[in-house]
């Protein structure tokens, strides 16, 4: 996993390269494009269900009502933005990785790609019409389920094929391993979940079993593009090779082995048989270990480069993404273990890792992704630096907002819950004690809003081919400093 | 290719396990779960021709509409025990509604979601637990007023209120038996007006009501209440 290997002709290099892009264009940039819509969408009912939180009479409408927005929210997150970027960056990165065109069927995965938007429209709209089915992270009316399964697996078999014959298996795979590894797990996860739990009576299991789901798609999807693409880009533009390549094996094997047994630990003291929650508690304060050691390597490779997370798009989102990756597991460990997790159990808790994992961590890996390899597949380089810059410092404040504010308030609203002096008092205390929390979670939804749409129009310009034509890519750097640009992410293009 | 053969080998192998052992066999033994028989010999105030749990029925209308409205996005079904956390006895969580009951709620379990197609076990509380919602309300119009406009009975509730569930309508003769009592509040319709459950507001209220979780089950002799739930 070392900056791309170096043959006697340089400009061979740059062509084999610069084909492997054209091969990949069309899906890619479709994917991302539809995906930052759906970010968008997801943004703003995000913003209105934090309203809703404090003022149920905003909007009035039932279609509006706090208990279809917030579920729309998170689909809309989860399977329009996340699930479709992360498709789209394992797509790009595992063909420069693997040096495999993709040989025909680019049509095809557009096709596809259009399925999954209508689908997860129909999902969307139909939480909103009062269709959905309230299952955690599958709340979309059930027969819609299998079109999203068929487009994933279609999109995984093309990805992991092209692992299964490298052209190029010189260097460290780790990148590959992760990837590979989310294209697996997510369909066996989104099979089992979907098949159990609308098809089968199961009762209160069922719940277990959808928490059980929803950590996994976290944990055994999200954070594995997440690390795979930070793997990718952390050396690449920091031209250092990853510190330990024994590190990064065992990182990513005990992510696999715990990855599964998580997510029952949320019902903890509940109605399903006793050992699962255990179970699940261990193993998401177990995942410590490989969080602490992912975190490590990029540490230490990222030592000694820092300047460059000042001027490098890519490396800058990707950085801080990686800085939330262990924010996402202190966070998990706490609502895990049962000393804590009594206390953070049903409360703004879990919002906000879920925000931590799915917008902090991957989707900042998945912005610094992007702003590298769209730059490349449409030929021109991002319009505004600002732009740029706007969209980070948003970003980063605002999901910093909500992950702080969810957790402080969830110790609160738990505090609240469990405090013997509220016994025999009304529910008002804990409503009225997370009002202030809930607003700030509003601002911060407002905030990210706004730079979204930017980051959508930037990248809508791209793609139409509206870019700066220029040799030199566009670095965060201030006008004065221009001779000095580290040519970086420019000599390796 | 035996490196990738093998890699996926152990792919398969490390997340097959816990699917296996954590999902398909308990999913699996779930299905054979029985419900207890009471045993009068044992010290159960019933005898051996009643069965835990006692109301298995579950009104799945009601829930349904429970489901589409995502109530479970602020209402757990779920009492922890005691050990654990306060649940159990915060006032109206169990069957005993006074404010110092002398025992706490019983902690929900397995069978006491027998015919659930998927319980609601909870999201978040931004709102009460709703597994014994059925012993807090005295009334179907009580609840019915609760849907329909929440602040009608607490003044900082911010629950959303459910009043497409509720048809607005011409008083035709005597008018409705089953029209909410508005009248003198500031949620009141307008004059010649009343507001009139809709089948799909009576179906949740049915299902609001059937939630009784809190009653003896076989084997633990300490009744909180002589009756047992099977009563509505």
């Amino acid at each position: 996993m070392q900056t791309e290997a170096t043959t006697a002709d340089p400009n061979a290099d740059n062509l084999r390269r610069a084909s492997i892009d054209r091969s990949v264009k069309g899906p890619v940039l479709f994917l991302f494009t539809n995906a930052a819509f759906w970010l968008m969408a997801s943004t703003l009912l995000g913003f209105l269900a934090a309203v809703k939180l404090v003022f149920p009479g905003f909007l009035d409408y039932s279609i509006l009502s706090y208990g279809r927005v917030q579920p729309a929210h998170l689909a809309a997150l989860v399977y329009g933005w996340g699930i479709q970027s992360g498709l789209g960056v394992a797509l790009w990165l595992m063909a420069r990785r693997t040096a495999v065109e993709l040989k025909g069927g680019q049509a095809t995965l557009i096709t596809l790609g259009v399925v999954w938007n209508i689908a997860v429209t129909i999902g969307v709209l139909g939480i909103l019409f009062g269709c959905g089915t309230s299952i955690e992270w599958l709340e979309f009316p059930s027969t819609i389920t299998p079109v999203l399964l068929v487009v994933f697996l279609v999109f995984a078999f093309r990805i992991v094929s092209m692992v299964a014959c490298p052209a190029r298996t010189e260097g460290f795979m780790v990148s590959t391993w992760y990837i590979t590894g989310a294209c697996f797990w997510f369909p066996w996860l989104f099979a089992t979940a979907c098949y159990l739990l609308n098809h089968v009576e199961l009762g209160a299991l069922g719940a277990g079993i959808s928490a059980w789901y929803v950590h996994g798609v976290i944990l055994l999807f999200f954070v594995p593009i997440g690390i795979g693409s930070a793997y990718y880009f952390i050396p690449k533009i920091t031209g250092q090779p990853i510190h330990s390549a024994q590190l990064s094996q065992m990182g990513f094997w005990l992510l696999a082995v715990f990855g599964g047994w998580t997510g029952m630990q949320r019902f903890m003291g509940g109605p399903i048989p006793a050992w699962m929650p255990v179970v699940g508690s261990v193993a998401g304060v177990l995942l410590l270990i490989p969080v602490g050691i992912v975190g490590l390597n990029h540490h230490l490779t990222t030592l000694g480069s820092h300047k460059l997370v000042a001027t490098s798009p890519t490396l800058r989102f990707t950085f801080f993404g990686a800085l939330f990756y262990p924010v996402s597991g202190v966070i998990l460990a706490l609502i895990s273990a049962f000393w804590t997790g009594a206390n953070l159990q049903f409360t703004h808790a879990w919002y906000g890792y879920q925000i931590v994992s799915v917008y902090g961590f991957f989707s900042m890996c998945t912005f610094g992704a992007i702003y590298y390899i769209v730059p490349r597949l449409a030929g021109c380089e991002w319009l505004s630096v600002r732009l740029i810059r706007n969209h980070f410092w948003f970003s980063v404040y605002g999901i910093g907002t909500i992950v702080v504010t969810s957790f402080v308030g969830g110790l609160q609203q738990g505090a609240g819950l469990n405090d013997p002096a509220n016994w025999d008092g009304t529910f008002w205390g804990v409503v009225s004690n997370s009002h202030g929390y809930v607003v700030a979670r509003a601002l911060a939804w407002a905030l990210i809003l706004w730079s979204n749409f930017w980051f959508l129009i930037h990248l809508m310009l791209m793609v139409a081919g509206l870019g700066r034509r220029s040799s030199s890519p566009t670095l965060l750097t201030h006008e004065h400093e221009h001779e000095e640009l580290p040519l970086t992410e420019g000599a390796k293009a | 290719m035996t490196d990738f053969r093998t890699f996926v080998l152990k792919l398969i192998a490390s997340f097959g396990l816990p699917w296996l052992l954590l999902i398909i066999v308990p999913a699996i033994s779930y299905q054979g779960t029985k419900p207890l028989a009471y045993d009068k010999d044992k010290g159960d105030e019933l005898d051996s021709s009643y069965y835990y749990p006692l109301t298995p029925v579950v009104n799945h209308q009601g829930e349904a509409i429970y489901a589409a409205e995502g109530c479970v996005q602020c209402h757990s079904q779920m009492i922890r025990p005691p050990s654990m956390a306060l649940d159990g006895w915060r006032k109206g969580w169990g069957q005993d509604q006074s404010s110092h009951p002398a025992e706490p709620a019983r902690a929900t379990q397995l069978r006491d979601y027998f015919g659930d197609k998927h319980s609601f076990l909870g999201v978040q509380r931004n709102g009460p637990d709703l597994a014994n919602v059925g012993y807090r309300f005295e009334t179907r119009t009580q609840v019915h007023l609760h849907l329909y406009e929440p602040r009608a009975l607490n003044e900082w509730s911010v629950m959303p209120s459910y009043r497409r569930l509720y048809d607005v309508r011409k008083i035709q003769g005597e008018g409705s038996a089953s029209a909410l009592p508005l009248a003198g509040t500031k949620y009141e319709p307008a004059a010649g007006y009343e507001v009139v459950p809709t089948q799909e507001a009576e179906q949740l209220v049915n299902y609001l009501l059937s939630l009784k979780k809190d009653y003896p089950i076989p084997g633990s002799s300490k009744a909180v209440a002589a009756a047992p739930a099977a009563k509505k």
